[in-house]
């Protein structure tokens, strides 16, 4: 078993085992504890996978931004025990058993069946496209465009995935917006005033989009004490 | 290369551990002094010992875990404040080379963003110790310290943007190369060297209020302002797990500081050193030079801290997403538009 192996087995180890720690907890601040290390532990697959860029950005955004937005919604809300609703019912259980099976198997899948990969590498851009790229401007990587480096990434998304790209932006922005008008309880009123009476944070724009998300996540999780000592 | 390796990590763990006793010592030195005071001049000569005596205090004394508290996290977070900081740092170039040694730690390809992502990670120690001590004082500033990490992230990332499109580079070692030139072929900027901060002096103000902002430092240091909140986030800390968090802050400011002096302050360059002379003489000149650089922006974060007095809440979440955003959205825009008008 050459090195890699070993350490493609040893992160993958402590990513399946995070991530069925972060969904047995009963105390919501380990589940995201757990899906912060699951997050990490996948960024370092990313990473062996000859994608640095696409590793950083994983402990950037996931890790780095959306799991500390997991936990101040949770520290926020400091839900007491009976608030949390309770445990969900067998049949619900059961149902919610399949269906992670089910998309378990869609997953695993392509690893097992040998037609799939040849099918997905013919998606994959030819070769000689790494080579078309203008070097970048400046002092920058022109020499050192490869797969997986930061320079491959900005001249695929904003090249052969433009339009893509754009339409899931403007998706995004769709969110933000109805996230905002959701959330704000009178539109008419204007409540910001240059004297500070406006205490309110202004919403997060990343963080409008997966509130409802994250509430609902922190409200289904195992319901249970919320602080250490209660 | 055991030599390379020997001599990055050498200085990578001076700056690291050994400089936040020194800093802590320059900044009760440097308050003293701003207020009009003596400061530490017991221990040795002029205090410089005094450090040392707060250390083995530090080591002697009872480490107390509230009752309440969530043990488990309770005696992580002050590590993952503290090893944070410290990781960042392994992508500063703090030199050019000595002989066949690369004065850095780290030559990573994704360069500065790795810096980004792990001090994101920082934010943990905070969250997780305020909330884990289950204590009203402590939560309040985990939260509060959640929402201004994740704030003035965006902005410090938006600024980065423009300097990446500037620089045509993520790497850092080619940002300070890019920099070692001067800033124009003829006319009076031909005399100035072409750092960030004459660059790109929009993004420059809005990377070091990010600065200061991520480092809980004041004026931003909602998550510790003793007059609302006690102590903040580590008020039920006590012994070294108090002291960890306190030189995680330390070791944060200095990683801020060598990142600020690689993007925009020219790194270890100065005008008239030669890139292409790797002897060891001129090494060890391009590590004076960039630990000198980073004393003064070290300075400056204390200078400022006690000059200035701390924003209330709603005034730094003001100044992040409506003042500091949109002036860095601009400034990506103008770069953008210069940089196709130029190229």
């Amino acid at each position: 078993m050459a090195a890699a192996d070993v350490i493609f087995l040893v992160i993958s180890i402590i990513a399946v085992g995070a991530a069925a720690l972060a969904v047995t907890r009963k105390n919501p601040i380990y589940s995201a504890l757990f899906m912060m290390v699951t997050l990490l532990v996948v960024a370092a697959v990313f990473q062996m996978l000859s994608s640095p860029f696409l590793a950083v950005m994983q402990v950037l955004l996931y890790a780095g931004a959306i799991m500390v937005l997991f936990t101040f919604v949770i520290m926020l809300l400091s839900l007491r025990p009976e608030e949390m609703g309770e445990t969900a019912p067998l049949p619900q259980r059961i149902f919610a058993a399949v269906v992670a099976l089910g998309v378990f198997a869609l997953l695993a899948f392509p690893a097992i069946e040998p037609g799939v990969p040849a099918a997905a590498a013919s998606l994959a851009p030819p070769a000689a496209e790494a080579v078309r790229f203008p070097p970048a401007a400046g002092t920058g990587d022109g020499a050192t465009v490869e797969f997986g480096a930061t320079a491959y990434f900005g001249h695929t998304i904003f090249g052969r995935f433009v339009l893509p790209f754009e339409l899931v932006s403007i998706l995004v922005l769709a969110a933000v917006v109805a996230v905002m008008v959701l959330a704000k309880r009178d539109l008419s009123k204007r409540d910001v005033a240059d004297d500070g009476s406006d205490r309110d944070p202004p919403p997060l724009s990343v963080s409008a989009a997966h509130a409802g998300s994250i509430a609902s996540l922190a409200t289904s999780t195992q319901p249970t004490s919320h602080g250490p000592g209660a | 290369m055991i030599w390379s390796l020997l001599v990055a990590f050498g200085v990578f763990f001076i700056l690291t551990n050994g400089l936040p006793p020194a800093l802590v010592y320059a900044e009760r030195k440097l308050a003293a002094g701003i207020q009009n005071r003596v400061g530490p001049n017991r221990v040795g000569p002029y205090g410089l010992l005094q450090p040392i005596a707060d250390a083995i205090k530090l080591l002697f004394k009872e480490d107390v875990t509230p009752r309440g508290a969530d043990k488990f996290l309770f005696s992580i977070a002050p590590i993952l404040s503290f090893v944070p900081a410290a990781l960042a740092f392994a992508i500063i170039p703090f030199g050019n080379y000595a002989g066949e040694v690369r004065l850095q730690v780290a030559d990573l390809n994704v360069g500065i963003l790795f810096a980004t992502a792990i001090i994101s990670l920082g934010a943990y120690g905070i969250a997780f110790g305020g909330w884990a001590s289950n204590s009203k004082f402590p939560l309040l500033a985990a939260v509060r310290s959640s929402a201004q990490l994740i704030s003035y992230e965006v902005v410090m990332a938006l600024a980065l943007v423009a300097m990446i499109m500037t620089y045509g580079t993520v790497r850092t070692e080619v940002m300070v190369l890019a920099q070692a030139v001067p800033l124009a072929e003829t006319g009076p900027f031909a005399y100035l060297p072409a750092w960030g901060v004459f660059q790109q002096p929009i993004a420059f103000v809005l990377f070091v209020i990010c600065c200061f902002a991520e480092n809980n430092r004041a004026p931003f240091d909602m998550p510790e302002c003793e007059a609302e909140l006690v102590g903040g986030y580590h008020t039920e800390y006590s012994s070294m797990k108090f002291a960890l968090f306190f030189q995680g802050e330390y070791i944060a400011m200095t990683t801020m500081s060598a990142l600020i002096v690689t993007i925009f302050l020219g790194g270890w360059h100065f005008p008239g050193m030669d890139v292409a002379d790797h002897s060891v003489g001129m090494g060890i000149l391009t590590i004076l030079v960039f630990m000198a650089k980073l004393l003064g922006v070290l300075f400056f974060y204390i200078w400022v801290r006690w000059t200035l007095p701390r924003f209330r809440y709603d005034q730094v979440m003001r100044l992040c997403w409506k003042g500091c955003i949109p002036i860095a959205l601009v400034n990506i825009a103008i770069t953008g538009i210069i940089g196709v008008l130029y190229s």
